[in-house]
């Protein structure tokens, strides 16, 4: 037995839930939404939406390459979503609705719950959002950094 | 012995899966994965059936020795009782 399941795997089964009205839990992987999903162990509730996402939503959607992501909604175009996970500063543009799978209504951090019409959470939603220019100079110095270190480097005997 | 009810086995690219089902909620942080094996065992064990019994039909489906499928068929049934899934 094994407990490790990729979201491709699960994907049909879980659409067929989303489809009915339902809602589907699983836990997302990586560091793209820190600091509100953390990486060991939360638990996302997603649901589809009708209608259109709002702005700040976390959307659930999928690339044309198959990969699934998990960022915010950032700005709602005329047929469109830009998007931004919140340890990001990388804008991802014009994602399309047919790619959108569902939206986060809430969170499970162990075995409390966190819901995403939780004032504390729409509160660091509004903060965290306005900090994109911050994440933009850390991701400029890193690379500047990571440019240096790899002159230094090659300048070696 | 019975699998506990809640849970749906399904069958996605050629493995299985078990995952705990609540009426409106699907709970993917919960999910195991069977192969093959596993997964007729899995179906055994939701028909109530006795640990005797599923060896016995497992012995006439596989072509191996009865003391290497009821070792098999006792971890199976170890870890889902170590798992909680079983009545």
């Amino acid at each position: 037995m094994n407990k490790s399941v990729r979201l491709a795997q699960i994907y049909d089964i879980m659409k067929e839930k989303l489809d009915n009205g339902g809602d589907v839990i699983f836990n997302p992987h990586g560091i793209s939404m820190l600091p509100i999903l953390r990486n060991d162990g939360d638990r996302v509730v997603i649901r589809k939406k009708d209608g259109r996402l709002d702005k700040h939503d976390m959307a659930f959607f999928r690339r044309d390459n198959g990969q699934f992501v998990l960022h915010r909604v950032i700005k709602v175009n005329s047929d469109s979503y830009d998007m931004c996970g919140d340890n990001q500063s990388y804008i991802e543009k014009n994602v399309r609705e047919d790619q959108i799978i569902a939206y986060v209504t809430g969170i499970y951090r162990g075995d409390k719950y966190i819901s995403c019409d939780n004032k504390q959470y729409l509160l660091y939603v509004k903060i965290w959002t306005k900090g994109r220019f911050i994440r933009k100079i850390r991701d400029k110095t890193k690379g500047l950094l990571r440019k240096i270190k790899q002159k230094i480097s090659k300048s070696k005997p | 012995m019975k699998i506990k009810s809640g849970y749906l086995l399904r069958e996605v690219a050629g493995s299985f899966v078990v995952v705990p089902v609540g009426e409106e909620t699907l709970d993917f942080s919960g999910v195991i994965t069977l192969n093959e094996s596993g997964a007729q065992l899995w179906k055994k064990l939701e028909k109530g059936m006795s640990k005797d019994d599923v060896v016995k039909e497992m012995l006439s489906e596989y072509d191996a020795p009865e003391d290497v499928i009821r070792k098999d068929v006792d971890e199976f049934i170890e870890k889902l009782t170590g798992a909680d899934l079983l009545e």
